[in-house]
């Protein structure tokens, strides 16, 4: 008795349509089927039938079964009504804080010994000086030697 | 009919992707249909083949993803179609959630109710019930089994079963 697999087959044509999907519409169709296969989880799970589900809605089995092909386009409105009659969760609209963006900026400070004479009315005998304050802040951003986060 | 069934690189974690190679031919069944439609229906084919790498790396093959009694009672004869149109019609034999195996298909035009109506898919159609019953003798005589949600055994077929 045989316990070989099938042996494996590689196809330029295949490789050629795969190559043309880019990685957002494979994941479109992917959550579209992943949608039907939660609503058909939903149905097996409250022992229901198409058939009992397209009456609660008052729709067609037809477009019920159009639903559940992970073809369907669903408008939120429908999706409200699946949460509705079937009990279970697909959009999740609760309130959420919105997480607030802070930019970080790291930059290395370097004590000079002497001030250029850029503003030489700050010139204080003794007095210890930052080239920082002489920086264009933007020039420094554009060299990247800001790290932004 | 003699034949070898050999896997596809379609193939995921959830579902094994099959295909028909006819004895003395270096193209598959799966890729007959794609050459065959790639000029008019380039858009479908990628639509079709989202779906199955969909199937095979995520949702396995559900039977809700499938147009079922294209062939005899049980025989696991189906038809996948693009979205949204459904231009094309592929036909399958599918075995539960874990296996598909790819066959032919063609175009079908709008206003078509039945396969019969096309020489074309009818003829396609025939084949993979051919296919079909060939496969369910091979595993009822144990040649092909099932171990951990795939087949092994003999995958080449011929006249002489």
């Amino acid at each position: 008795m045989s316990n070989q697999r099938a042996k494996k087959h590689s196809s330029k044509l295949i490789t050629g349509l795969l190559n043309e999907i880019t990685p957002q519409e494979q994941q479109r169709v992917d959550k579209r089927m992943k949608l039907a296969a939660r609503l058909d989880e939903a149905l097996k799970a409250r022992g229901w039938s198409q058939k009992t589900l397209s009456e609660r809605l008052s729709k067609s089995p037809s477009e019920i079964s159009k639903w559940l092909s992970g073809f369907h386009n669903f408008t939120s409105d429908t999706l409200f009504d699946l949460e509705e009659v079937l009990g279970i969760g697909l959009i999740n609209v609760s309130e959420q804080p919105v997480i607030e963006v802070v930019n970080v900026f790291s930059f290395t400070v370097r004590q000079v010994s002497q001030l250029p004479r850029i503003y030489p009315e700050r010139e204080r005998p003794g007095e210890v000086v930052y080239l920082t304050e002489y920086l264009d802040l933007k020039t420094q951003a554009e060299e990247n030697k800001f790290i932004y986060s | 009919m003699h034949f070898q069934l050999v896997e596809t690189e379609l193939s995921g974690d959830k579902t094994t992707i099959f295909t028909v190679l006819p004895e003395g031919s270096d193209e598959t069944l799966f890729d007959k249909f794609i050459r065959e439609n790639l000029p008019d229906f380039k858009t479908e084919l990628i639509e079709i083949s989202k779906t199955i790498r969909t199937i095979a790396n995520i949702t396995g093959a559900r039977e809700q993803f499938f147009k079922h009694n294209e062939g005899f009672p049980g025989d696991g004869v189906c038809a996948m179609f693009d979205a949204p149109d459904k231009k094309l019609r592929l036909y399958c034999i599918r075995f539960g959630m874990c296996v598909i195996i790819l066959g032919g298909g063609g175009h079908k035009p709008d206003g078509m109710k039945a396969f019969q109506e096309s020489a074309k898919l009818t003829e396609e159609n025939k084949i993979m019930r051919k296919v079909s019953s060939k496969i369910m003798v091979r595993i009822k005589e144990k040649g092909i089994r099932w171990v951990d949600e795939d087949l092994v055994g003999n995958f080449n077929f011929t006249d002489d079963e």
